[in-house]
């Protein structure tokens, strides 16, 4: 009995130490005006920014949504699978709209069993739905970065001259 | 003389047993049923009959699942399981079993951490005593690869099986021979709550895919005044991406179905039209 009592203790821990990949639930109850696709990105820390076209800090996870999917009343619910285990951090909903300007959540804490489900046999039932995002920032383009660094280093250049 | 004697004889003998044969009734037909669960994971089943020889009565989990092909051993972590979703008081519980050598389906007494940090044992009834009503999904974990597919066995039913879905999480299954679509199937969904055209707020269905991951579906009920794009997905199970669901769930496949919508309806798992 109690054999068979710590064997299915083993096989419960087994189950959570080995699951990789976890599963977000998310959804956007009242998006910013004007948002055209939003996509779910995790920080290890601080909160997301975009640089040369791109995130620069964090990840963007899974594929970024659009169409249909931006309701008249928000954006569904959406199951983004992450395969990294997270020992810290968060996870922030990004939009973007069709200025290319992009705008971050409140965020959720990476190991929140309320809307994260990391085994199929007890799917969270609860959904991330943040209410409160940032004003809209533009995304630097690839062109705008590299100028920004051409620009930057002759900026050095030239207070390296004079000293 | 003799001759016609022996011969009366035989033929009242014949007489008699022939009236002491009970008629067989042809409704009692036995089926058996493949379903394919891979090896090393985990899938949710579900039994498309009910008890033998009792028509309308939920069938015991050591008759209805047969262990043929399946993994036994001496140890339930190396023997394949059955894990059942019930109730225990006002909570949801898993009774597990494993299918231990020479015996059968055997069951593991488990304990559940309790909010409190207390331990509550769980201690299931005996594979042959605990009723699985037919249309209710559990699991199978197989615990080594195998090609076999699970058999699952028992009467054929020939009435409409409604399973009523409650509010929360349901773990259920089509309770019919043939494979099943989520669209386009007649299916009655009547009941299903489309929420407010947010999928946030929908009934949810969740398919475990062979890879252990979660495959989701909504139910979605078009507000007035959206867009003309929504119309086609009206009253239909759709993706999170607003597309409508394309999926075909094998015969005997069961998977989760979230009700969030208020009180429970009753699902009519087996094909019933609404004009039936």
């Amino acid at each position: 009995m109690k054999k068979a009592i710590v064997v299915s203790f083993l096989l419960a821990l087994g189950c959570a130490v080995t699951s990789q990949a976890v599963v977000i639930h998310w959804a956007v109850d009242a998006p910013l005006s004007g948002t055209s696709s939003a996509v779910l990105v995790y920080v290890s820390s601080g909160t997301p920014a975009y640089a040369g076209g791109a995130i620069a800090t964090g990840v963007e996870l899974g594929t970024a949504v659009s169409g249909l999917a931006i309701t008249p009343l928000g954006i569904g619910e959406q199951a983004t699978t992450d395969g990294t285990v997270r020992g810290e951090g968060g996870y922030y909903v990004v939009l973007f709209n069709d200025a290319h300007q992009y705008s971050y959540s409140s965020a959720l804490a990476y190991n929140s069993s309320s809307a994260i489900t990391a085994d199929a046999m007890t799917p969270s039932t609860g959904v991330f739905s943040p209410t409160e995002f940032s004003q809209w920032a533009a995304v630097p383009e690839p062109s705008t970065a590299a100028l920004l660094c051409i620009g930057a280093a002759a900026a050095a250049l030239r207070r390296r001259k004079r000293v | 003389m003799k001759r016609i004697l022996m011969f009366t004889a035989a033929l009242a003998v014949a007489v008699c047993s022939r009236a002491a044969i009970q008629p067989i009734d042809g409704a009692n037909a036995v089926g058996f049923a493949a379903i394919t669960a891979p090896g090393i994971g985990s899938t949710i089943i579900t039994v498309p009959f009910e008890a033998c020889l009792g028509s309308g009565a939920a069938g015991m989990l050591s008759d209805l699942v047969a262990t043929n092909g399946l993994t036994s051993a001496g140890d339930p972590a190396a023997a394949d399981q059955l894990v059942v979703l019930t109730t225990s008081g006002p909570s949801q519980v898993y009774y597990y079993y494993w299918y231990q050598t020479g015996i059968g389906w055997t069951k593991i007494t488990t304990e559940k951490i309790m909010p409190d940090g207390s331990l509550q044992t769980l201690t299931p009834p005996e594979a042959n005593a605990f009723a699985i009503a037919r249309g209710l999904g559990f699991w199978i974990k197989r615990s080594a690869v195998s090609a076999t597919p699970v058999y699952v066995k028992g009467q054929i039913s020939s009435a409409h099986q409604t399973t009523a879905i409650n509010p929360g999480l349901n773990l259920v299954g089509y309770a019919s021979l043939s494979d099943f679509t989520l669209n386009d199937s007649g299916i009655d969904w009547t009941g299903a709550y489309g929420g407010t055209g947010n999928t946030k707020t929908s009934d949810k269905i969740l398919v475990v895919n062979t890879d252990g991951t979660f495959t989701e579906y909504f139910y979605f009920v078009k507000p007035d005044g959206w867009a003309a794009g929504y119309s086609a997905l009206d009253h239909k199970w759709i993706t999170s991406g607003y597309t409508l669901a394309n999926v075909t769930i094998p015969a005997g496949q069961g998977f989760w179905y979230l009700r969030r919508g208020t009180g429970s309806f009753p699902f009519h798992l087996d094909g019933q039209r609404v004009s039936e």
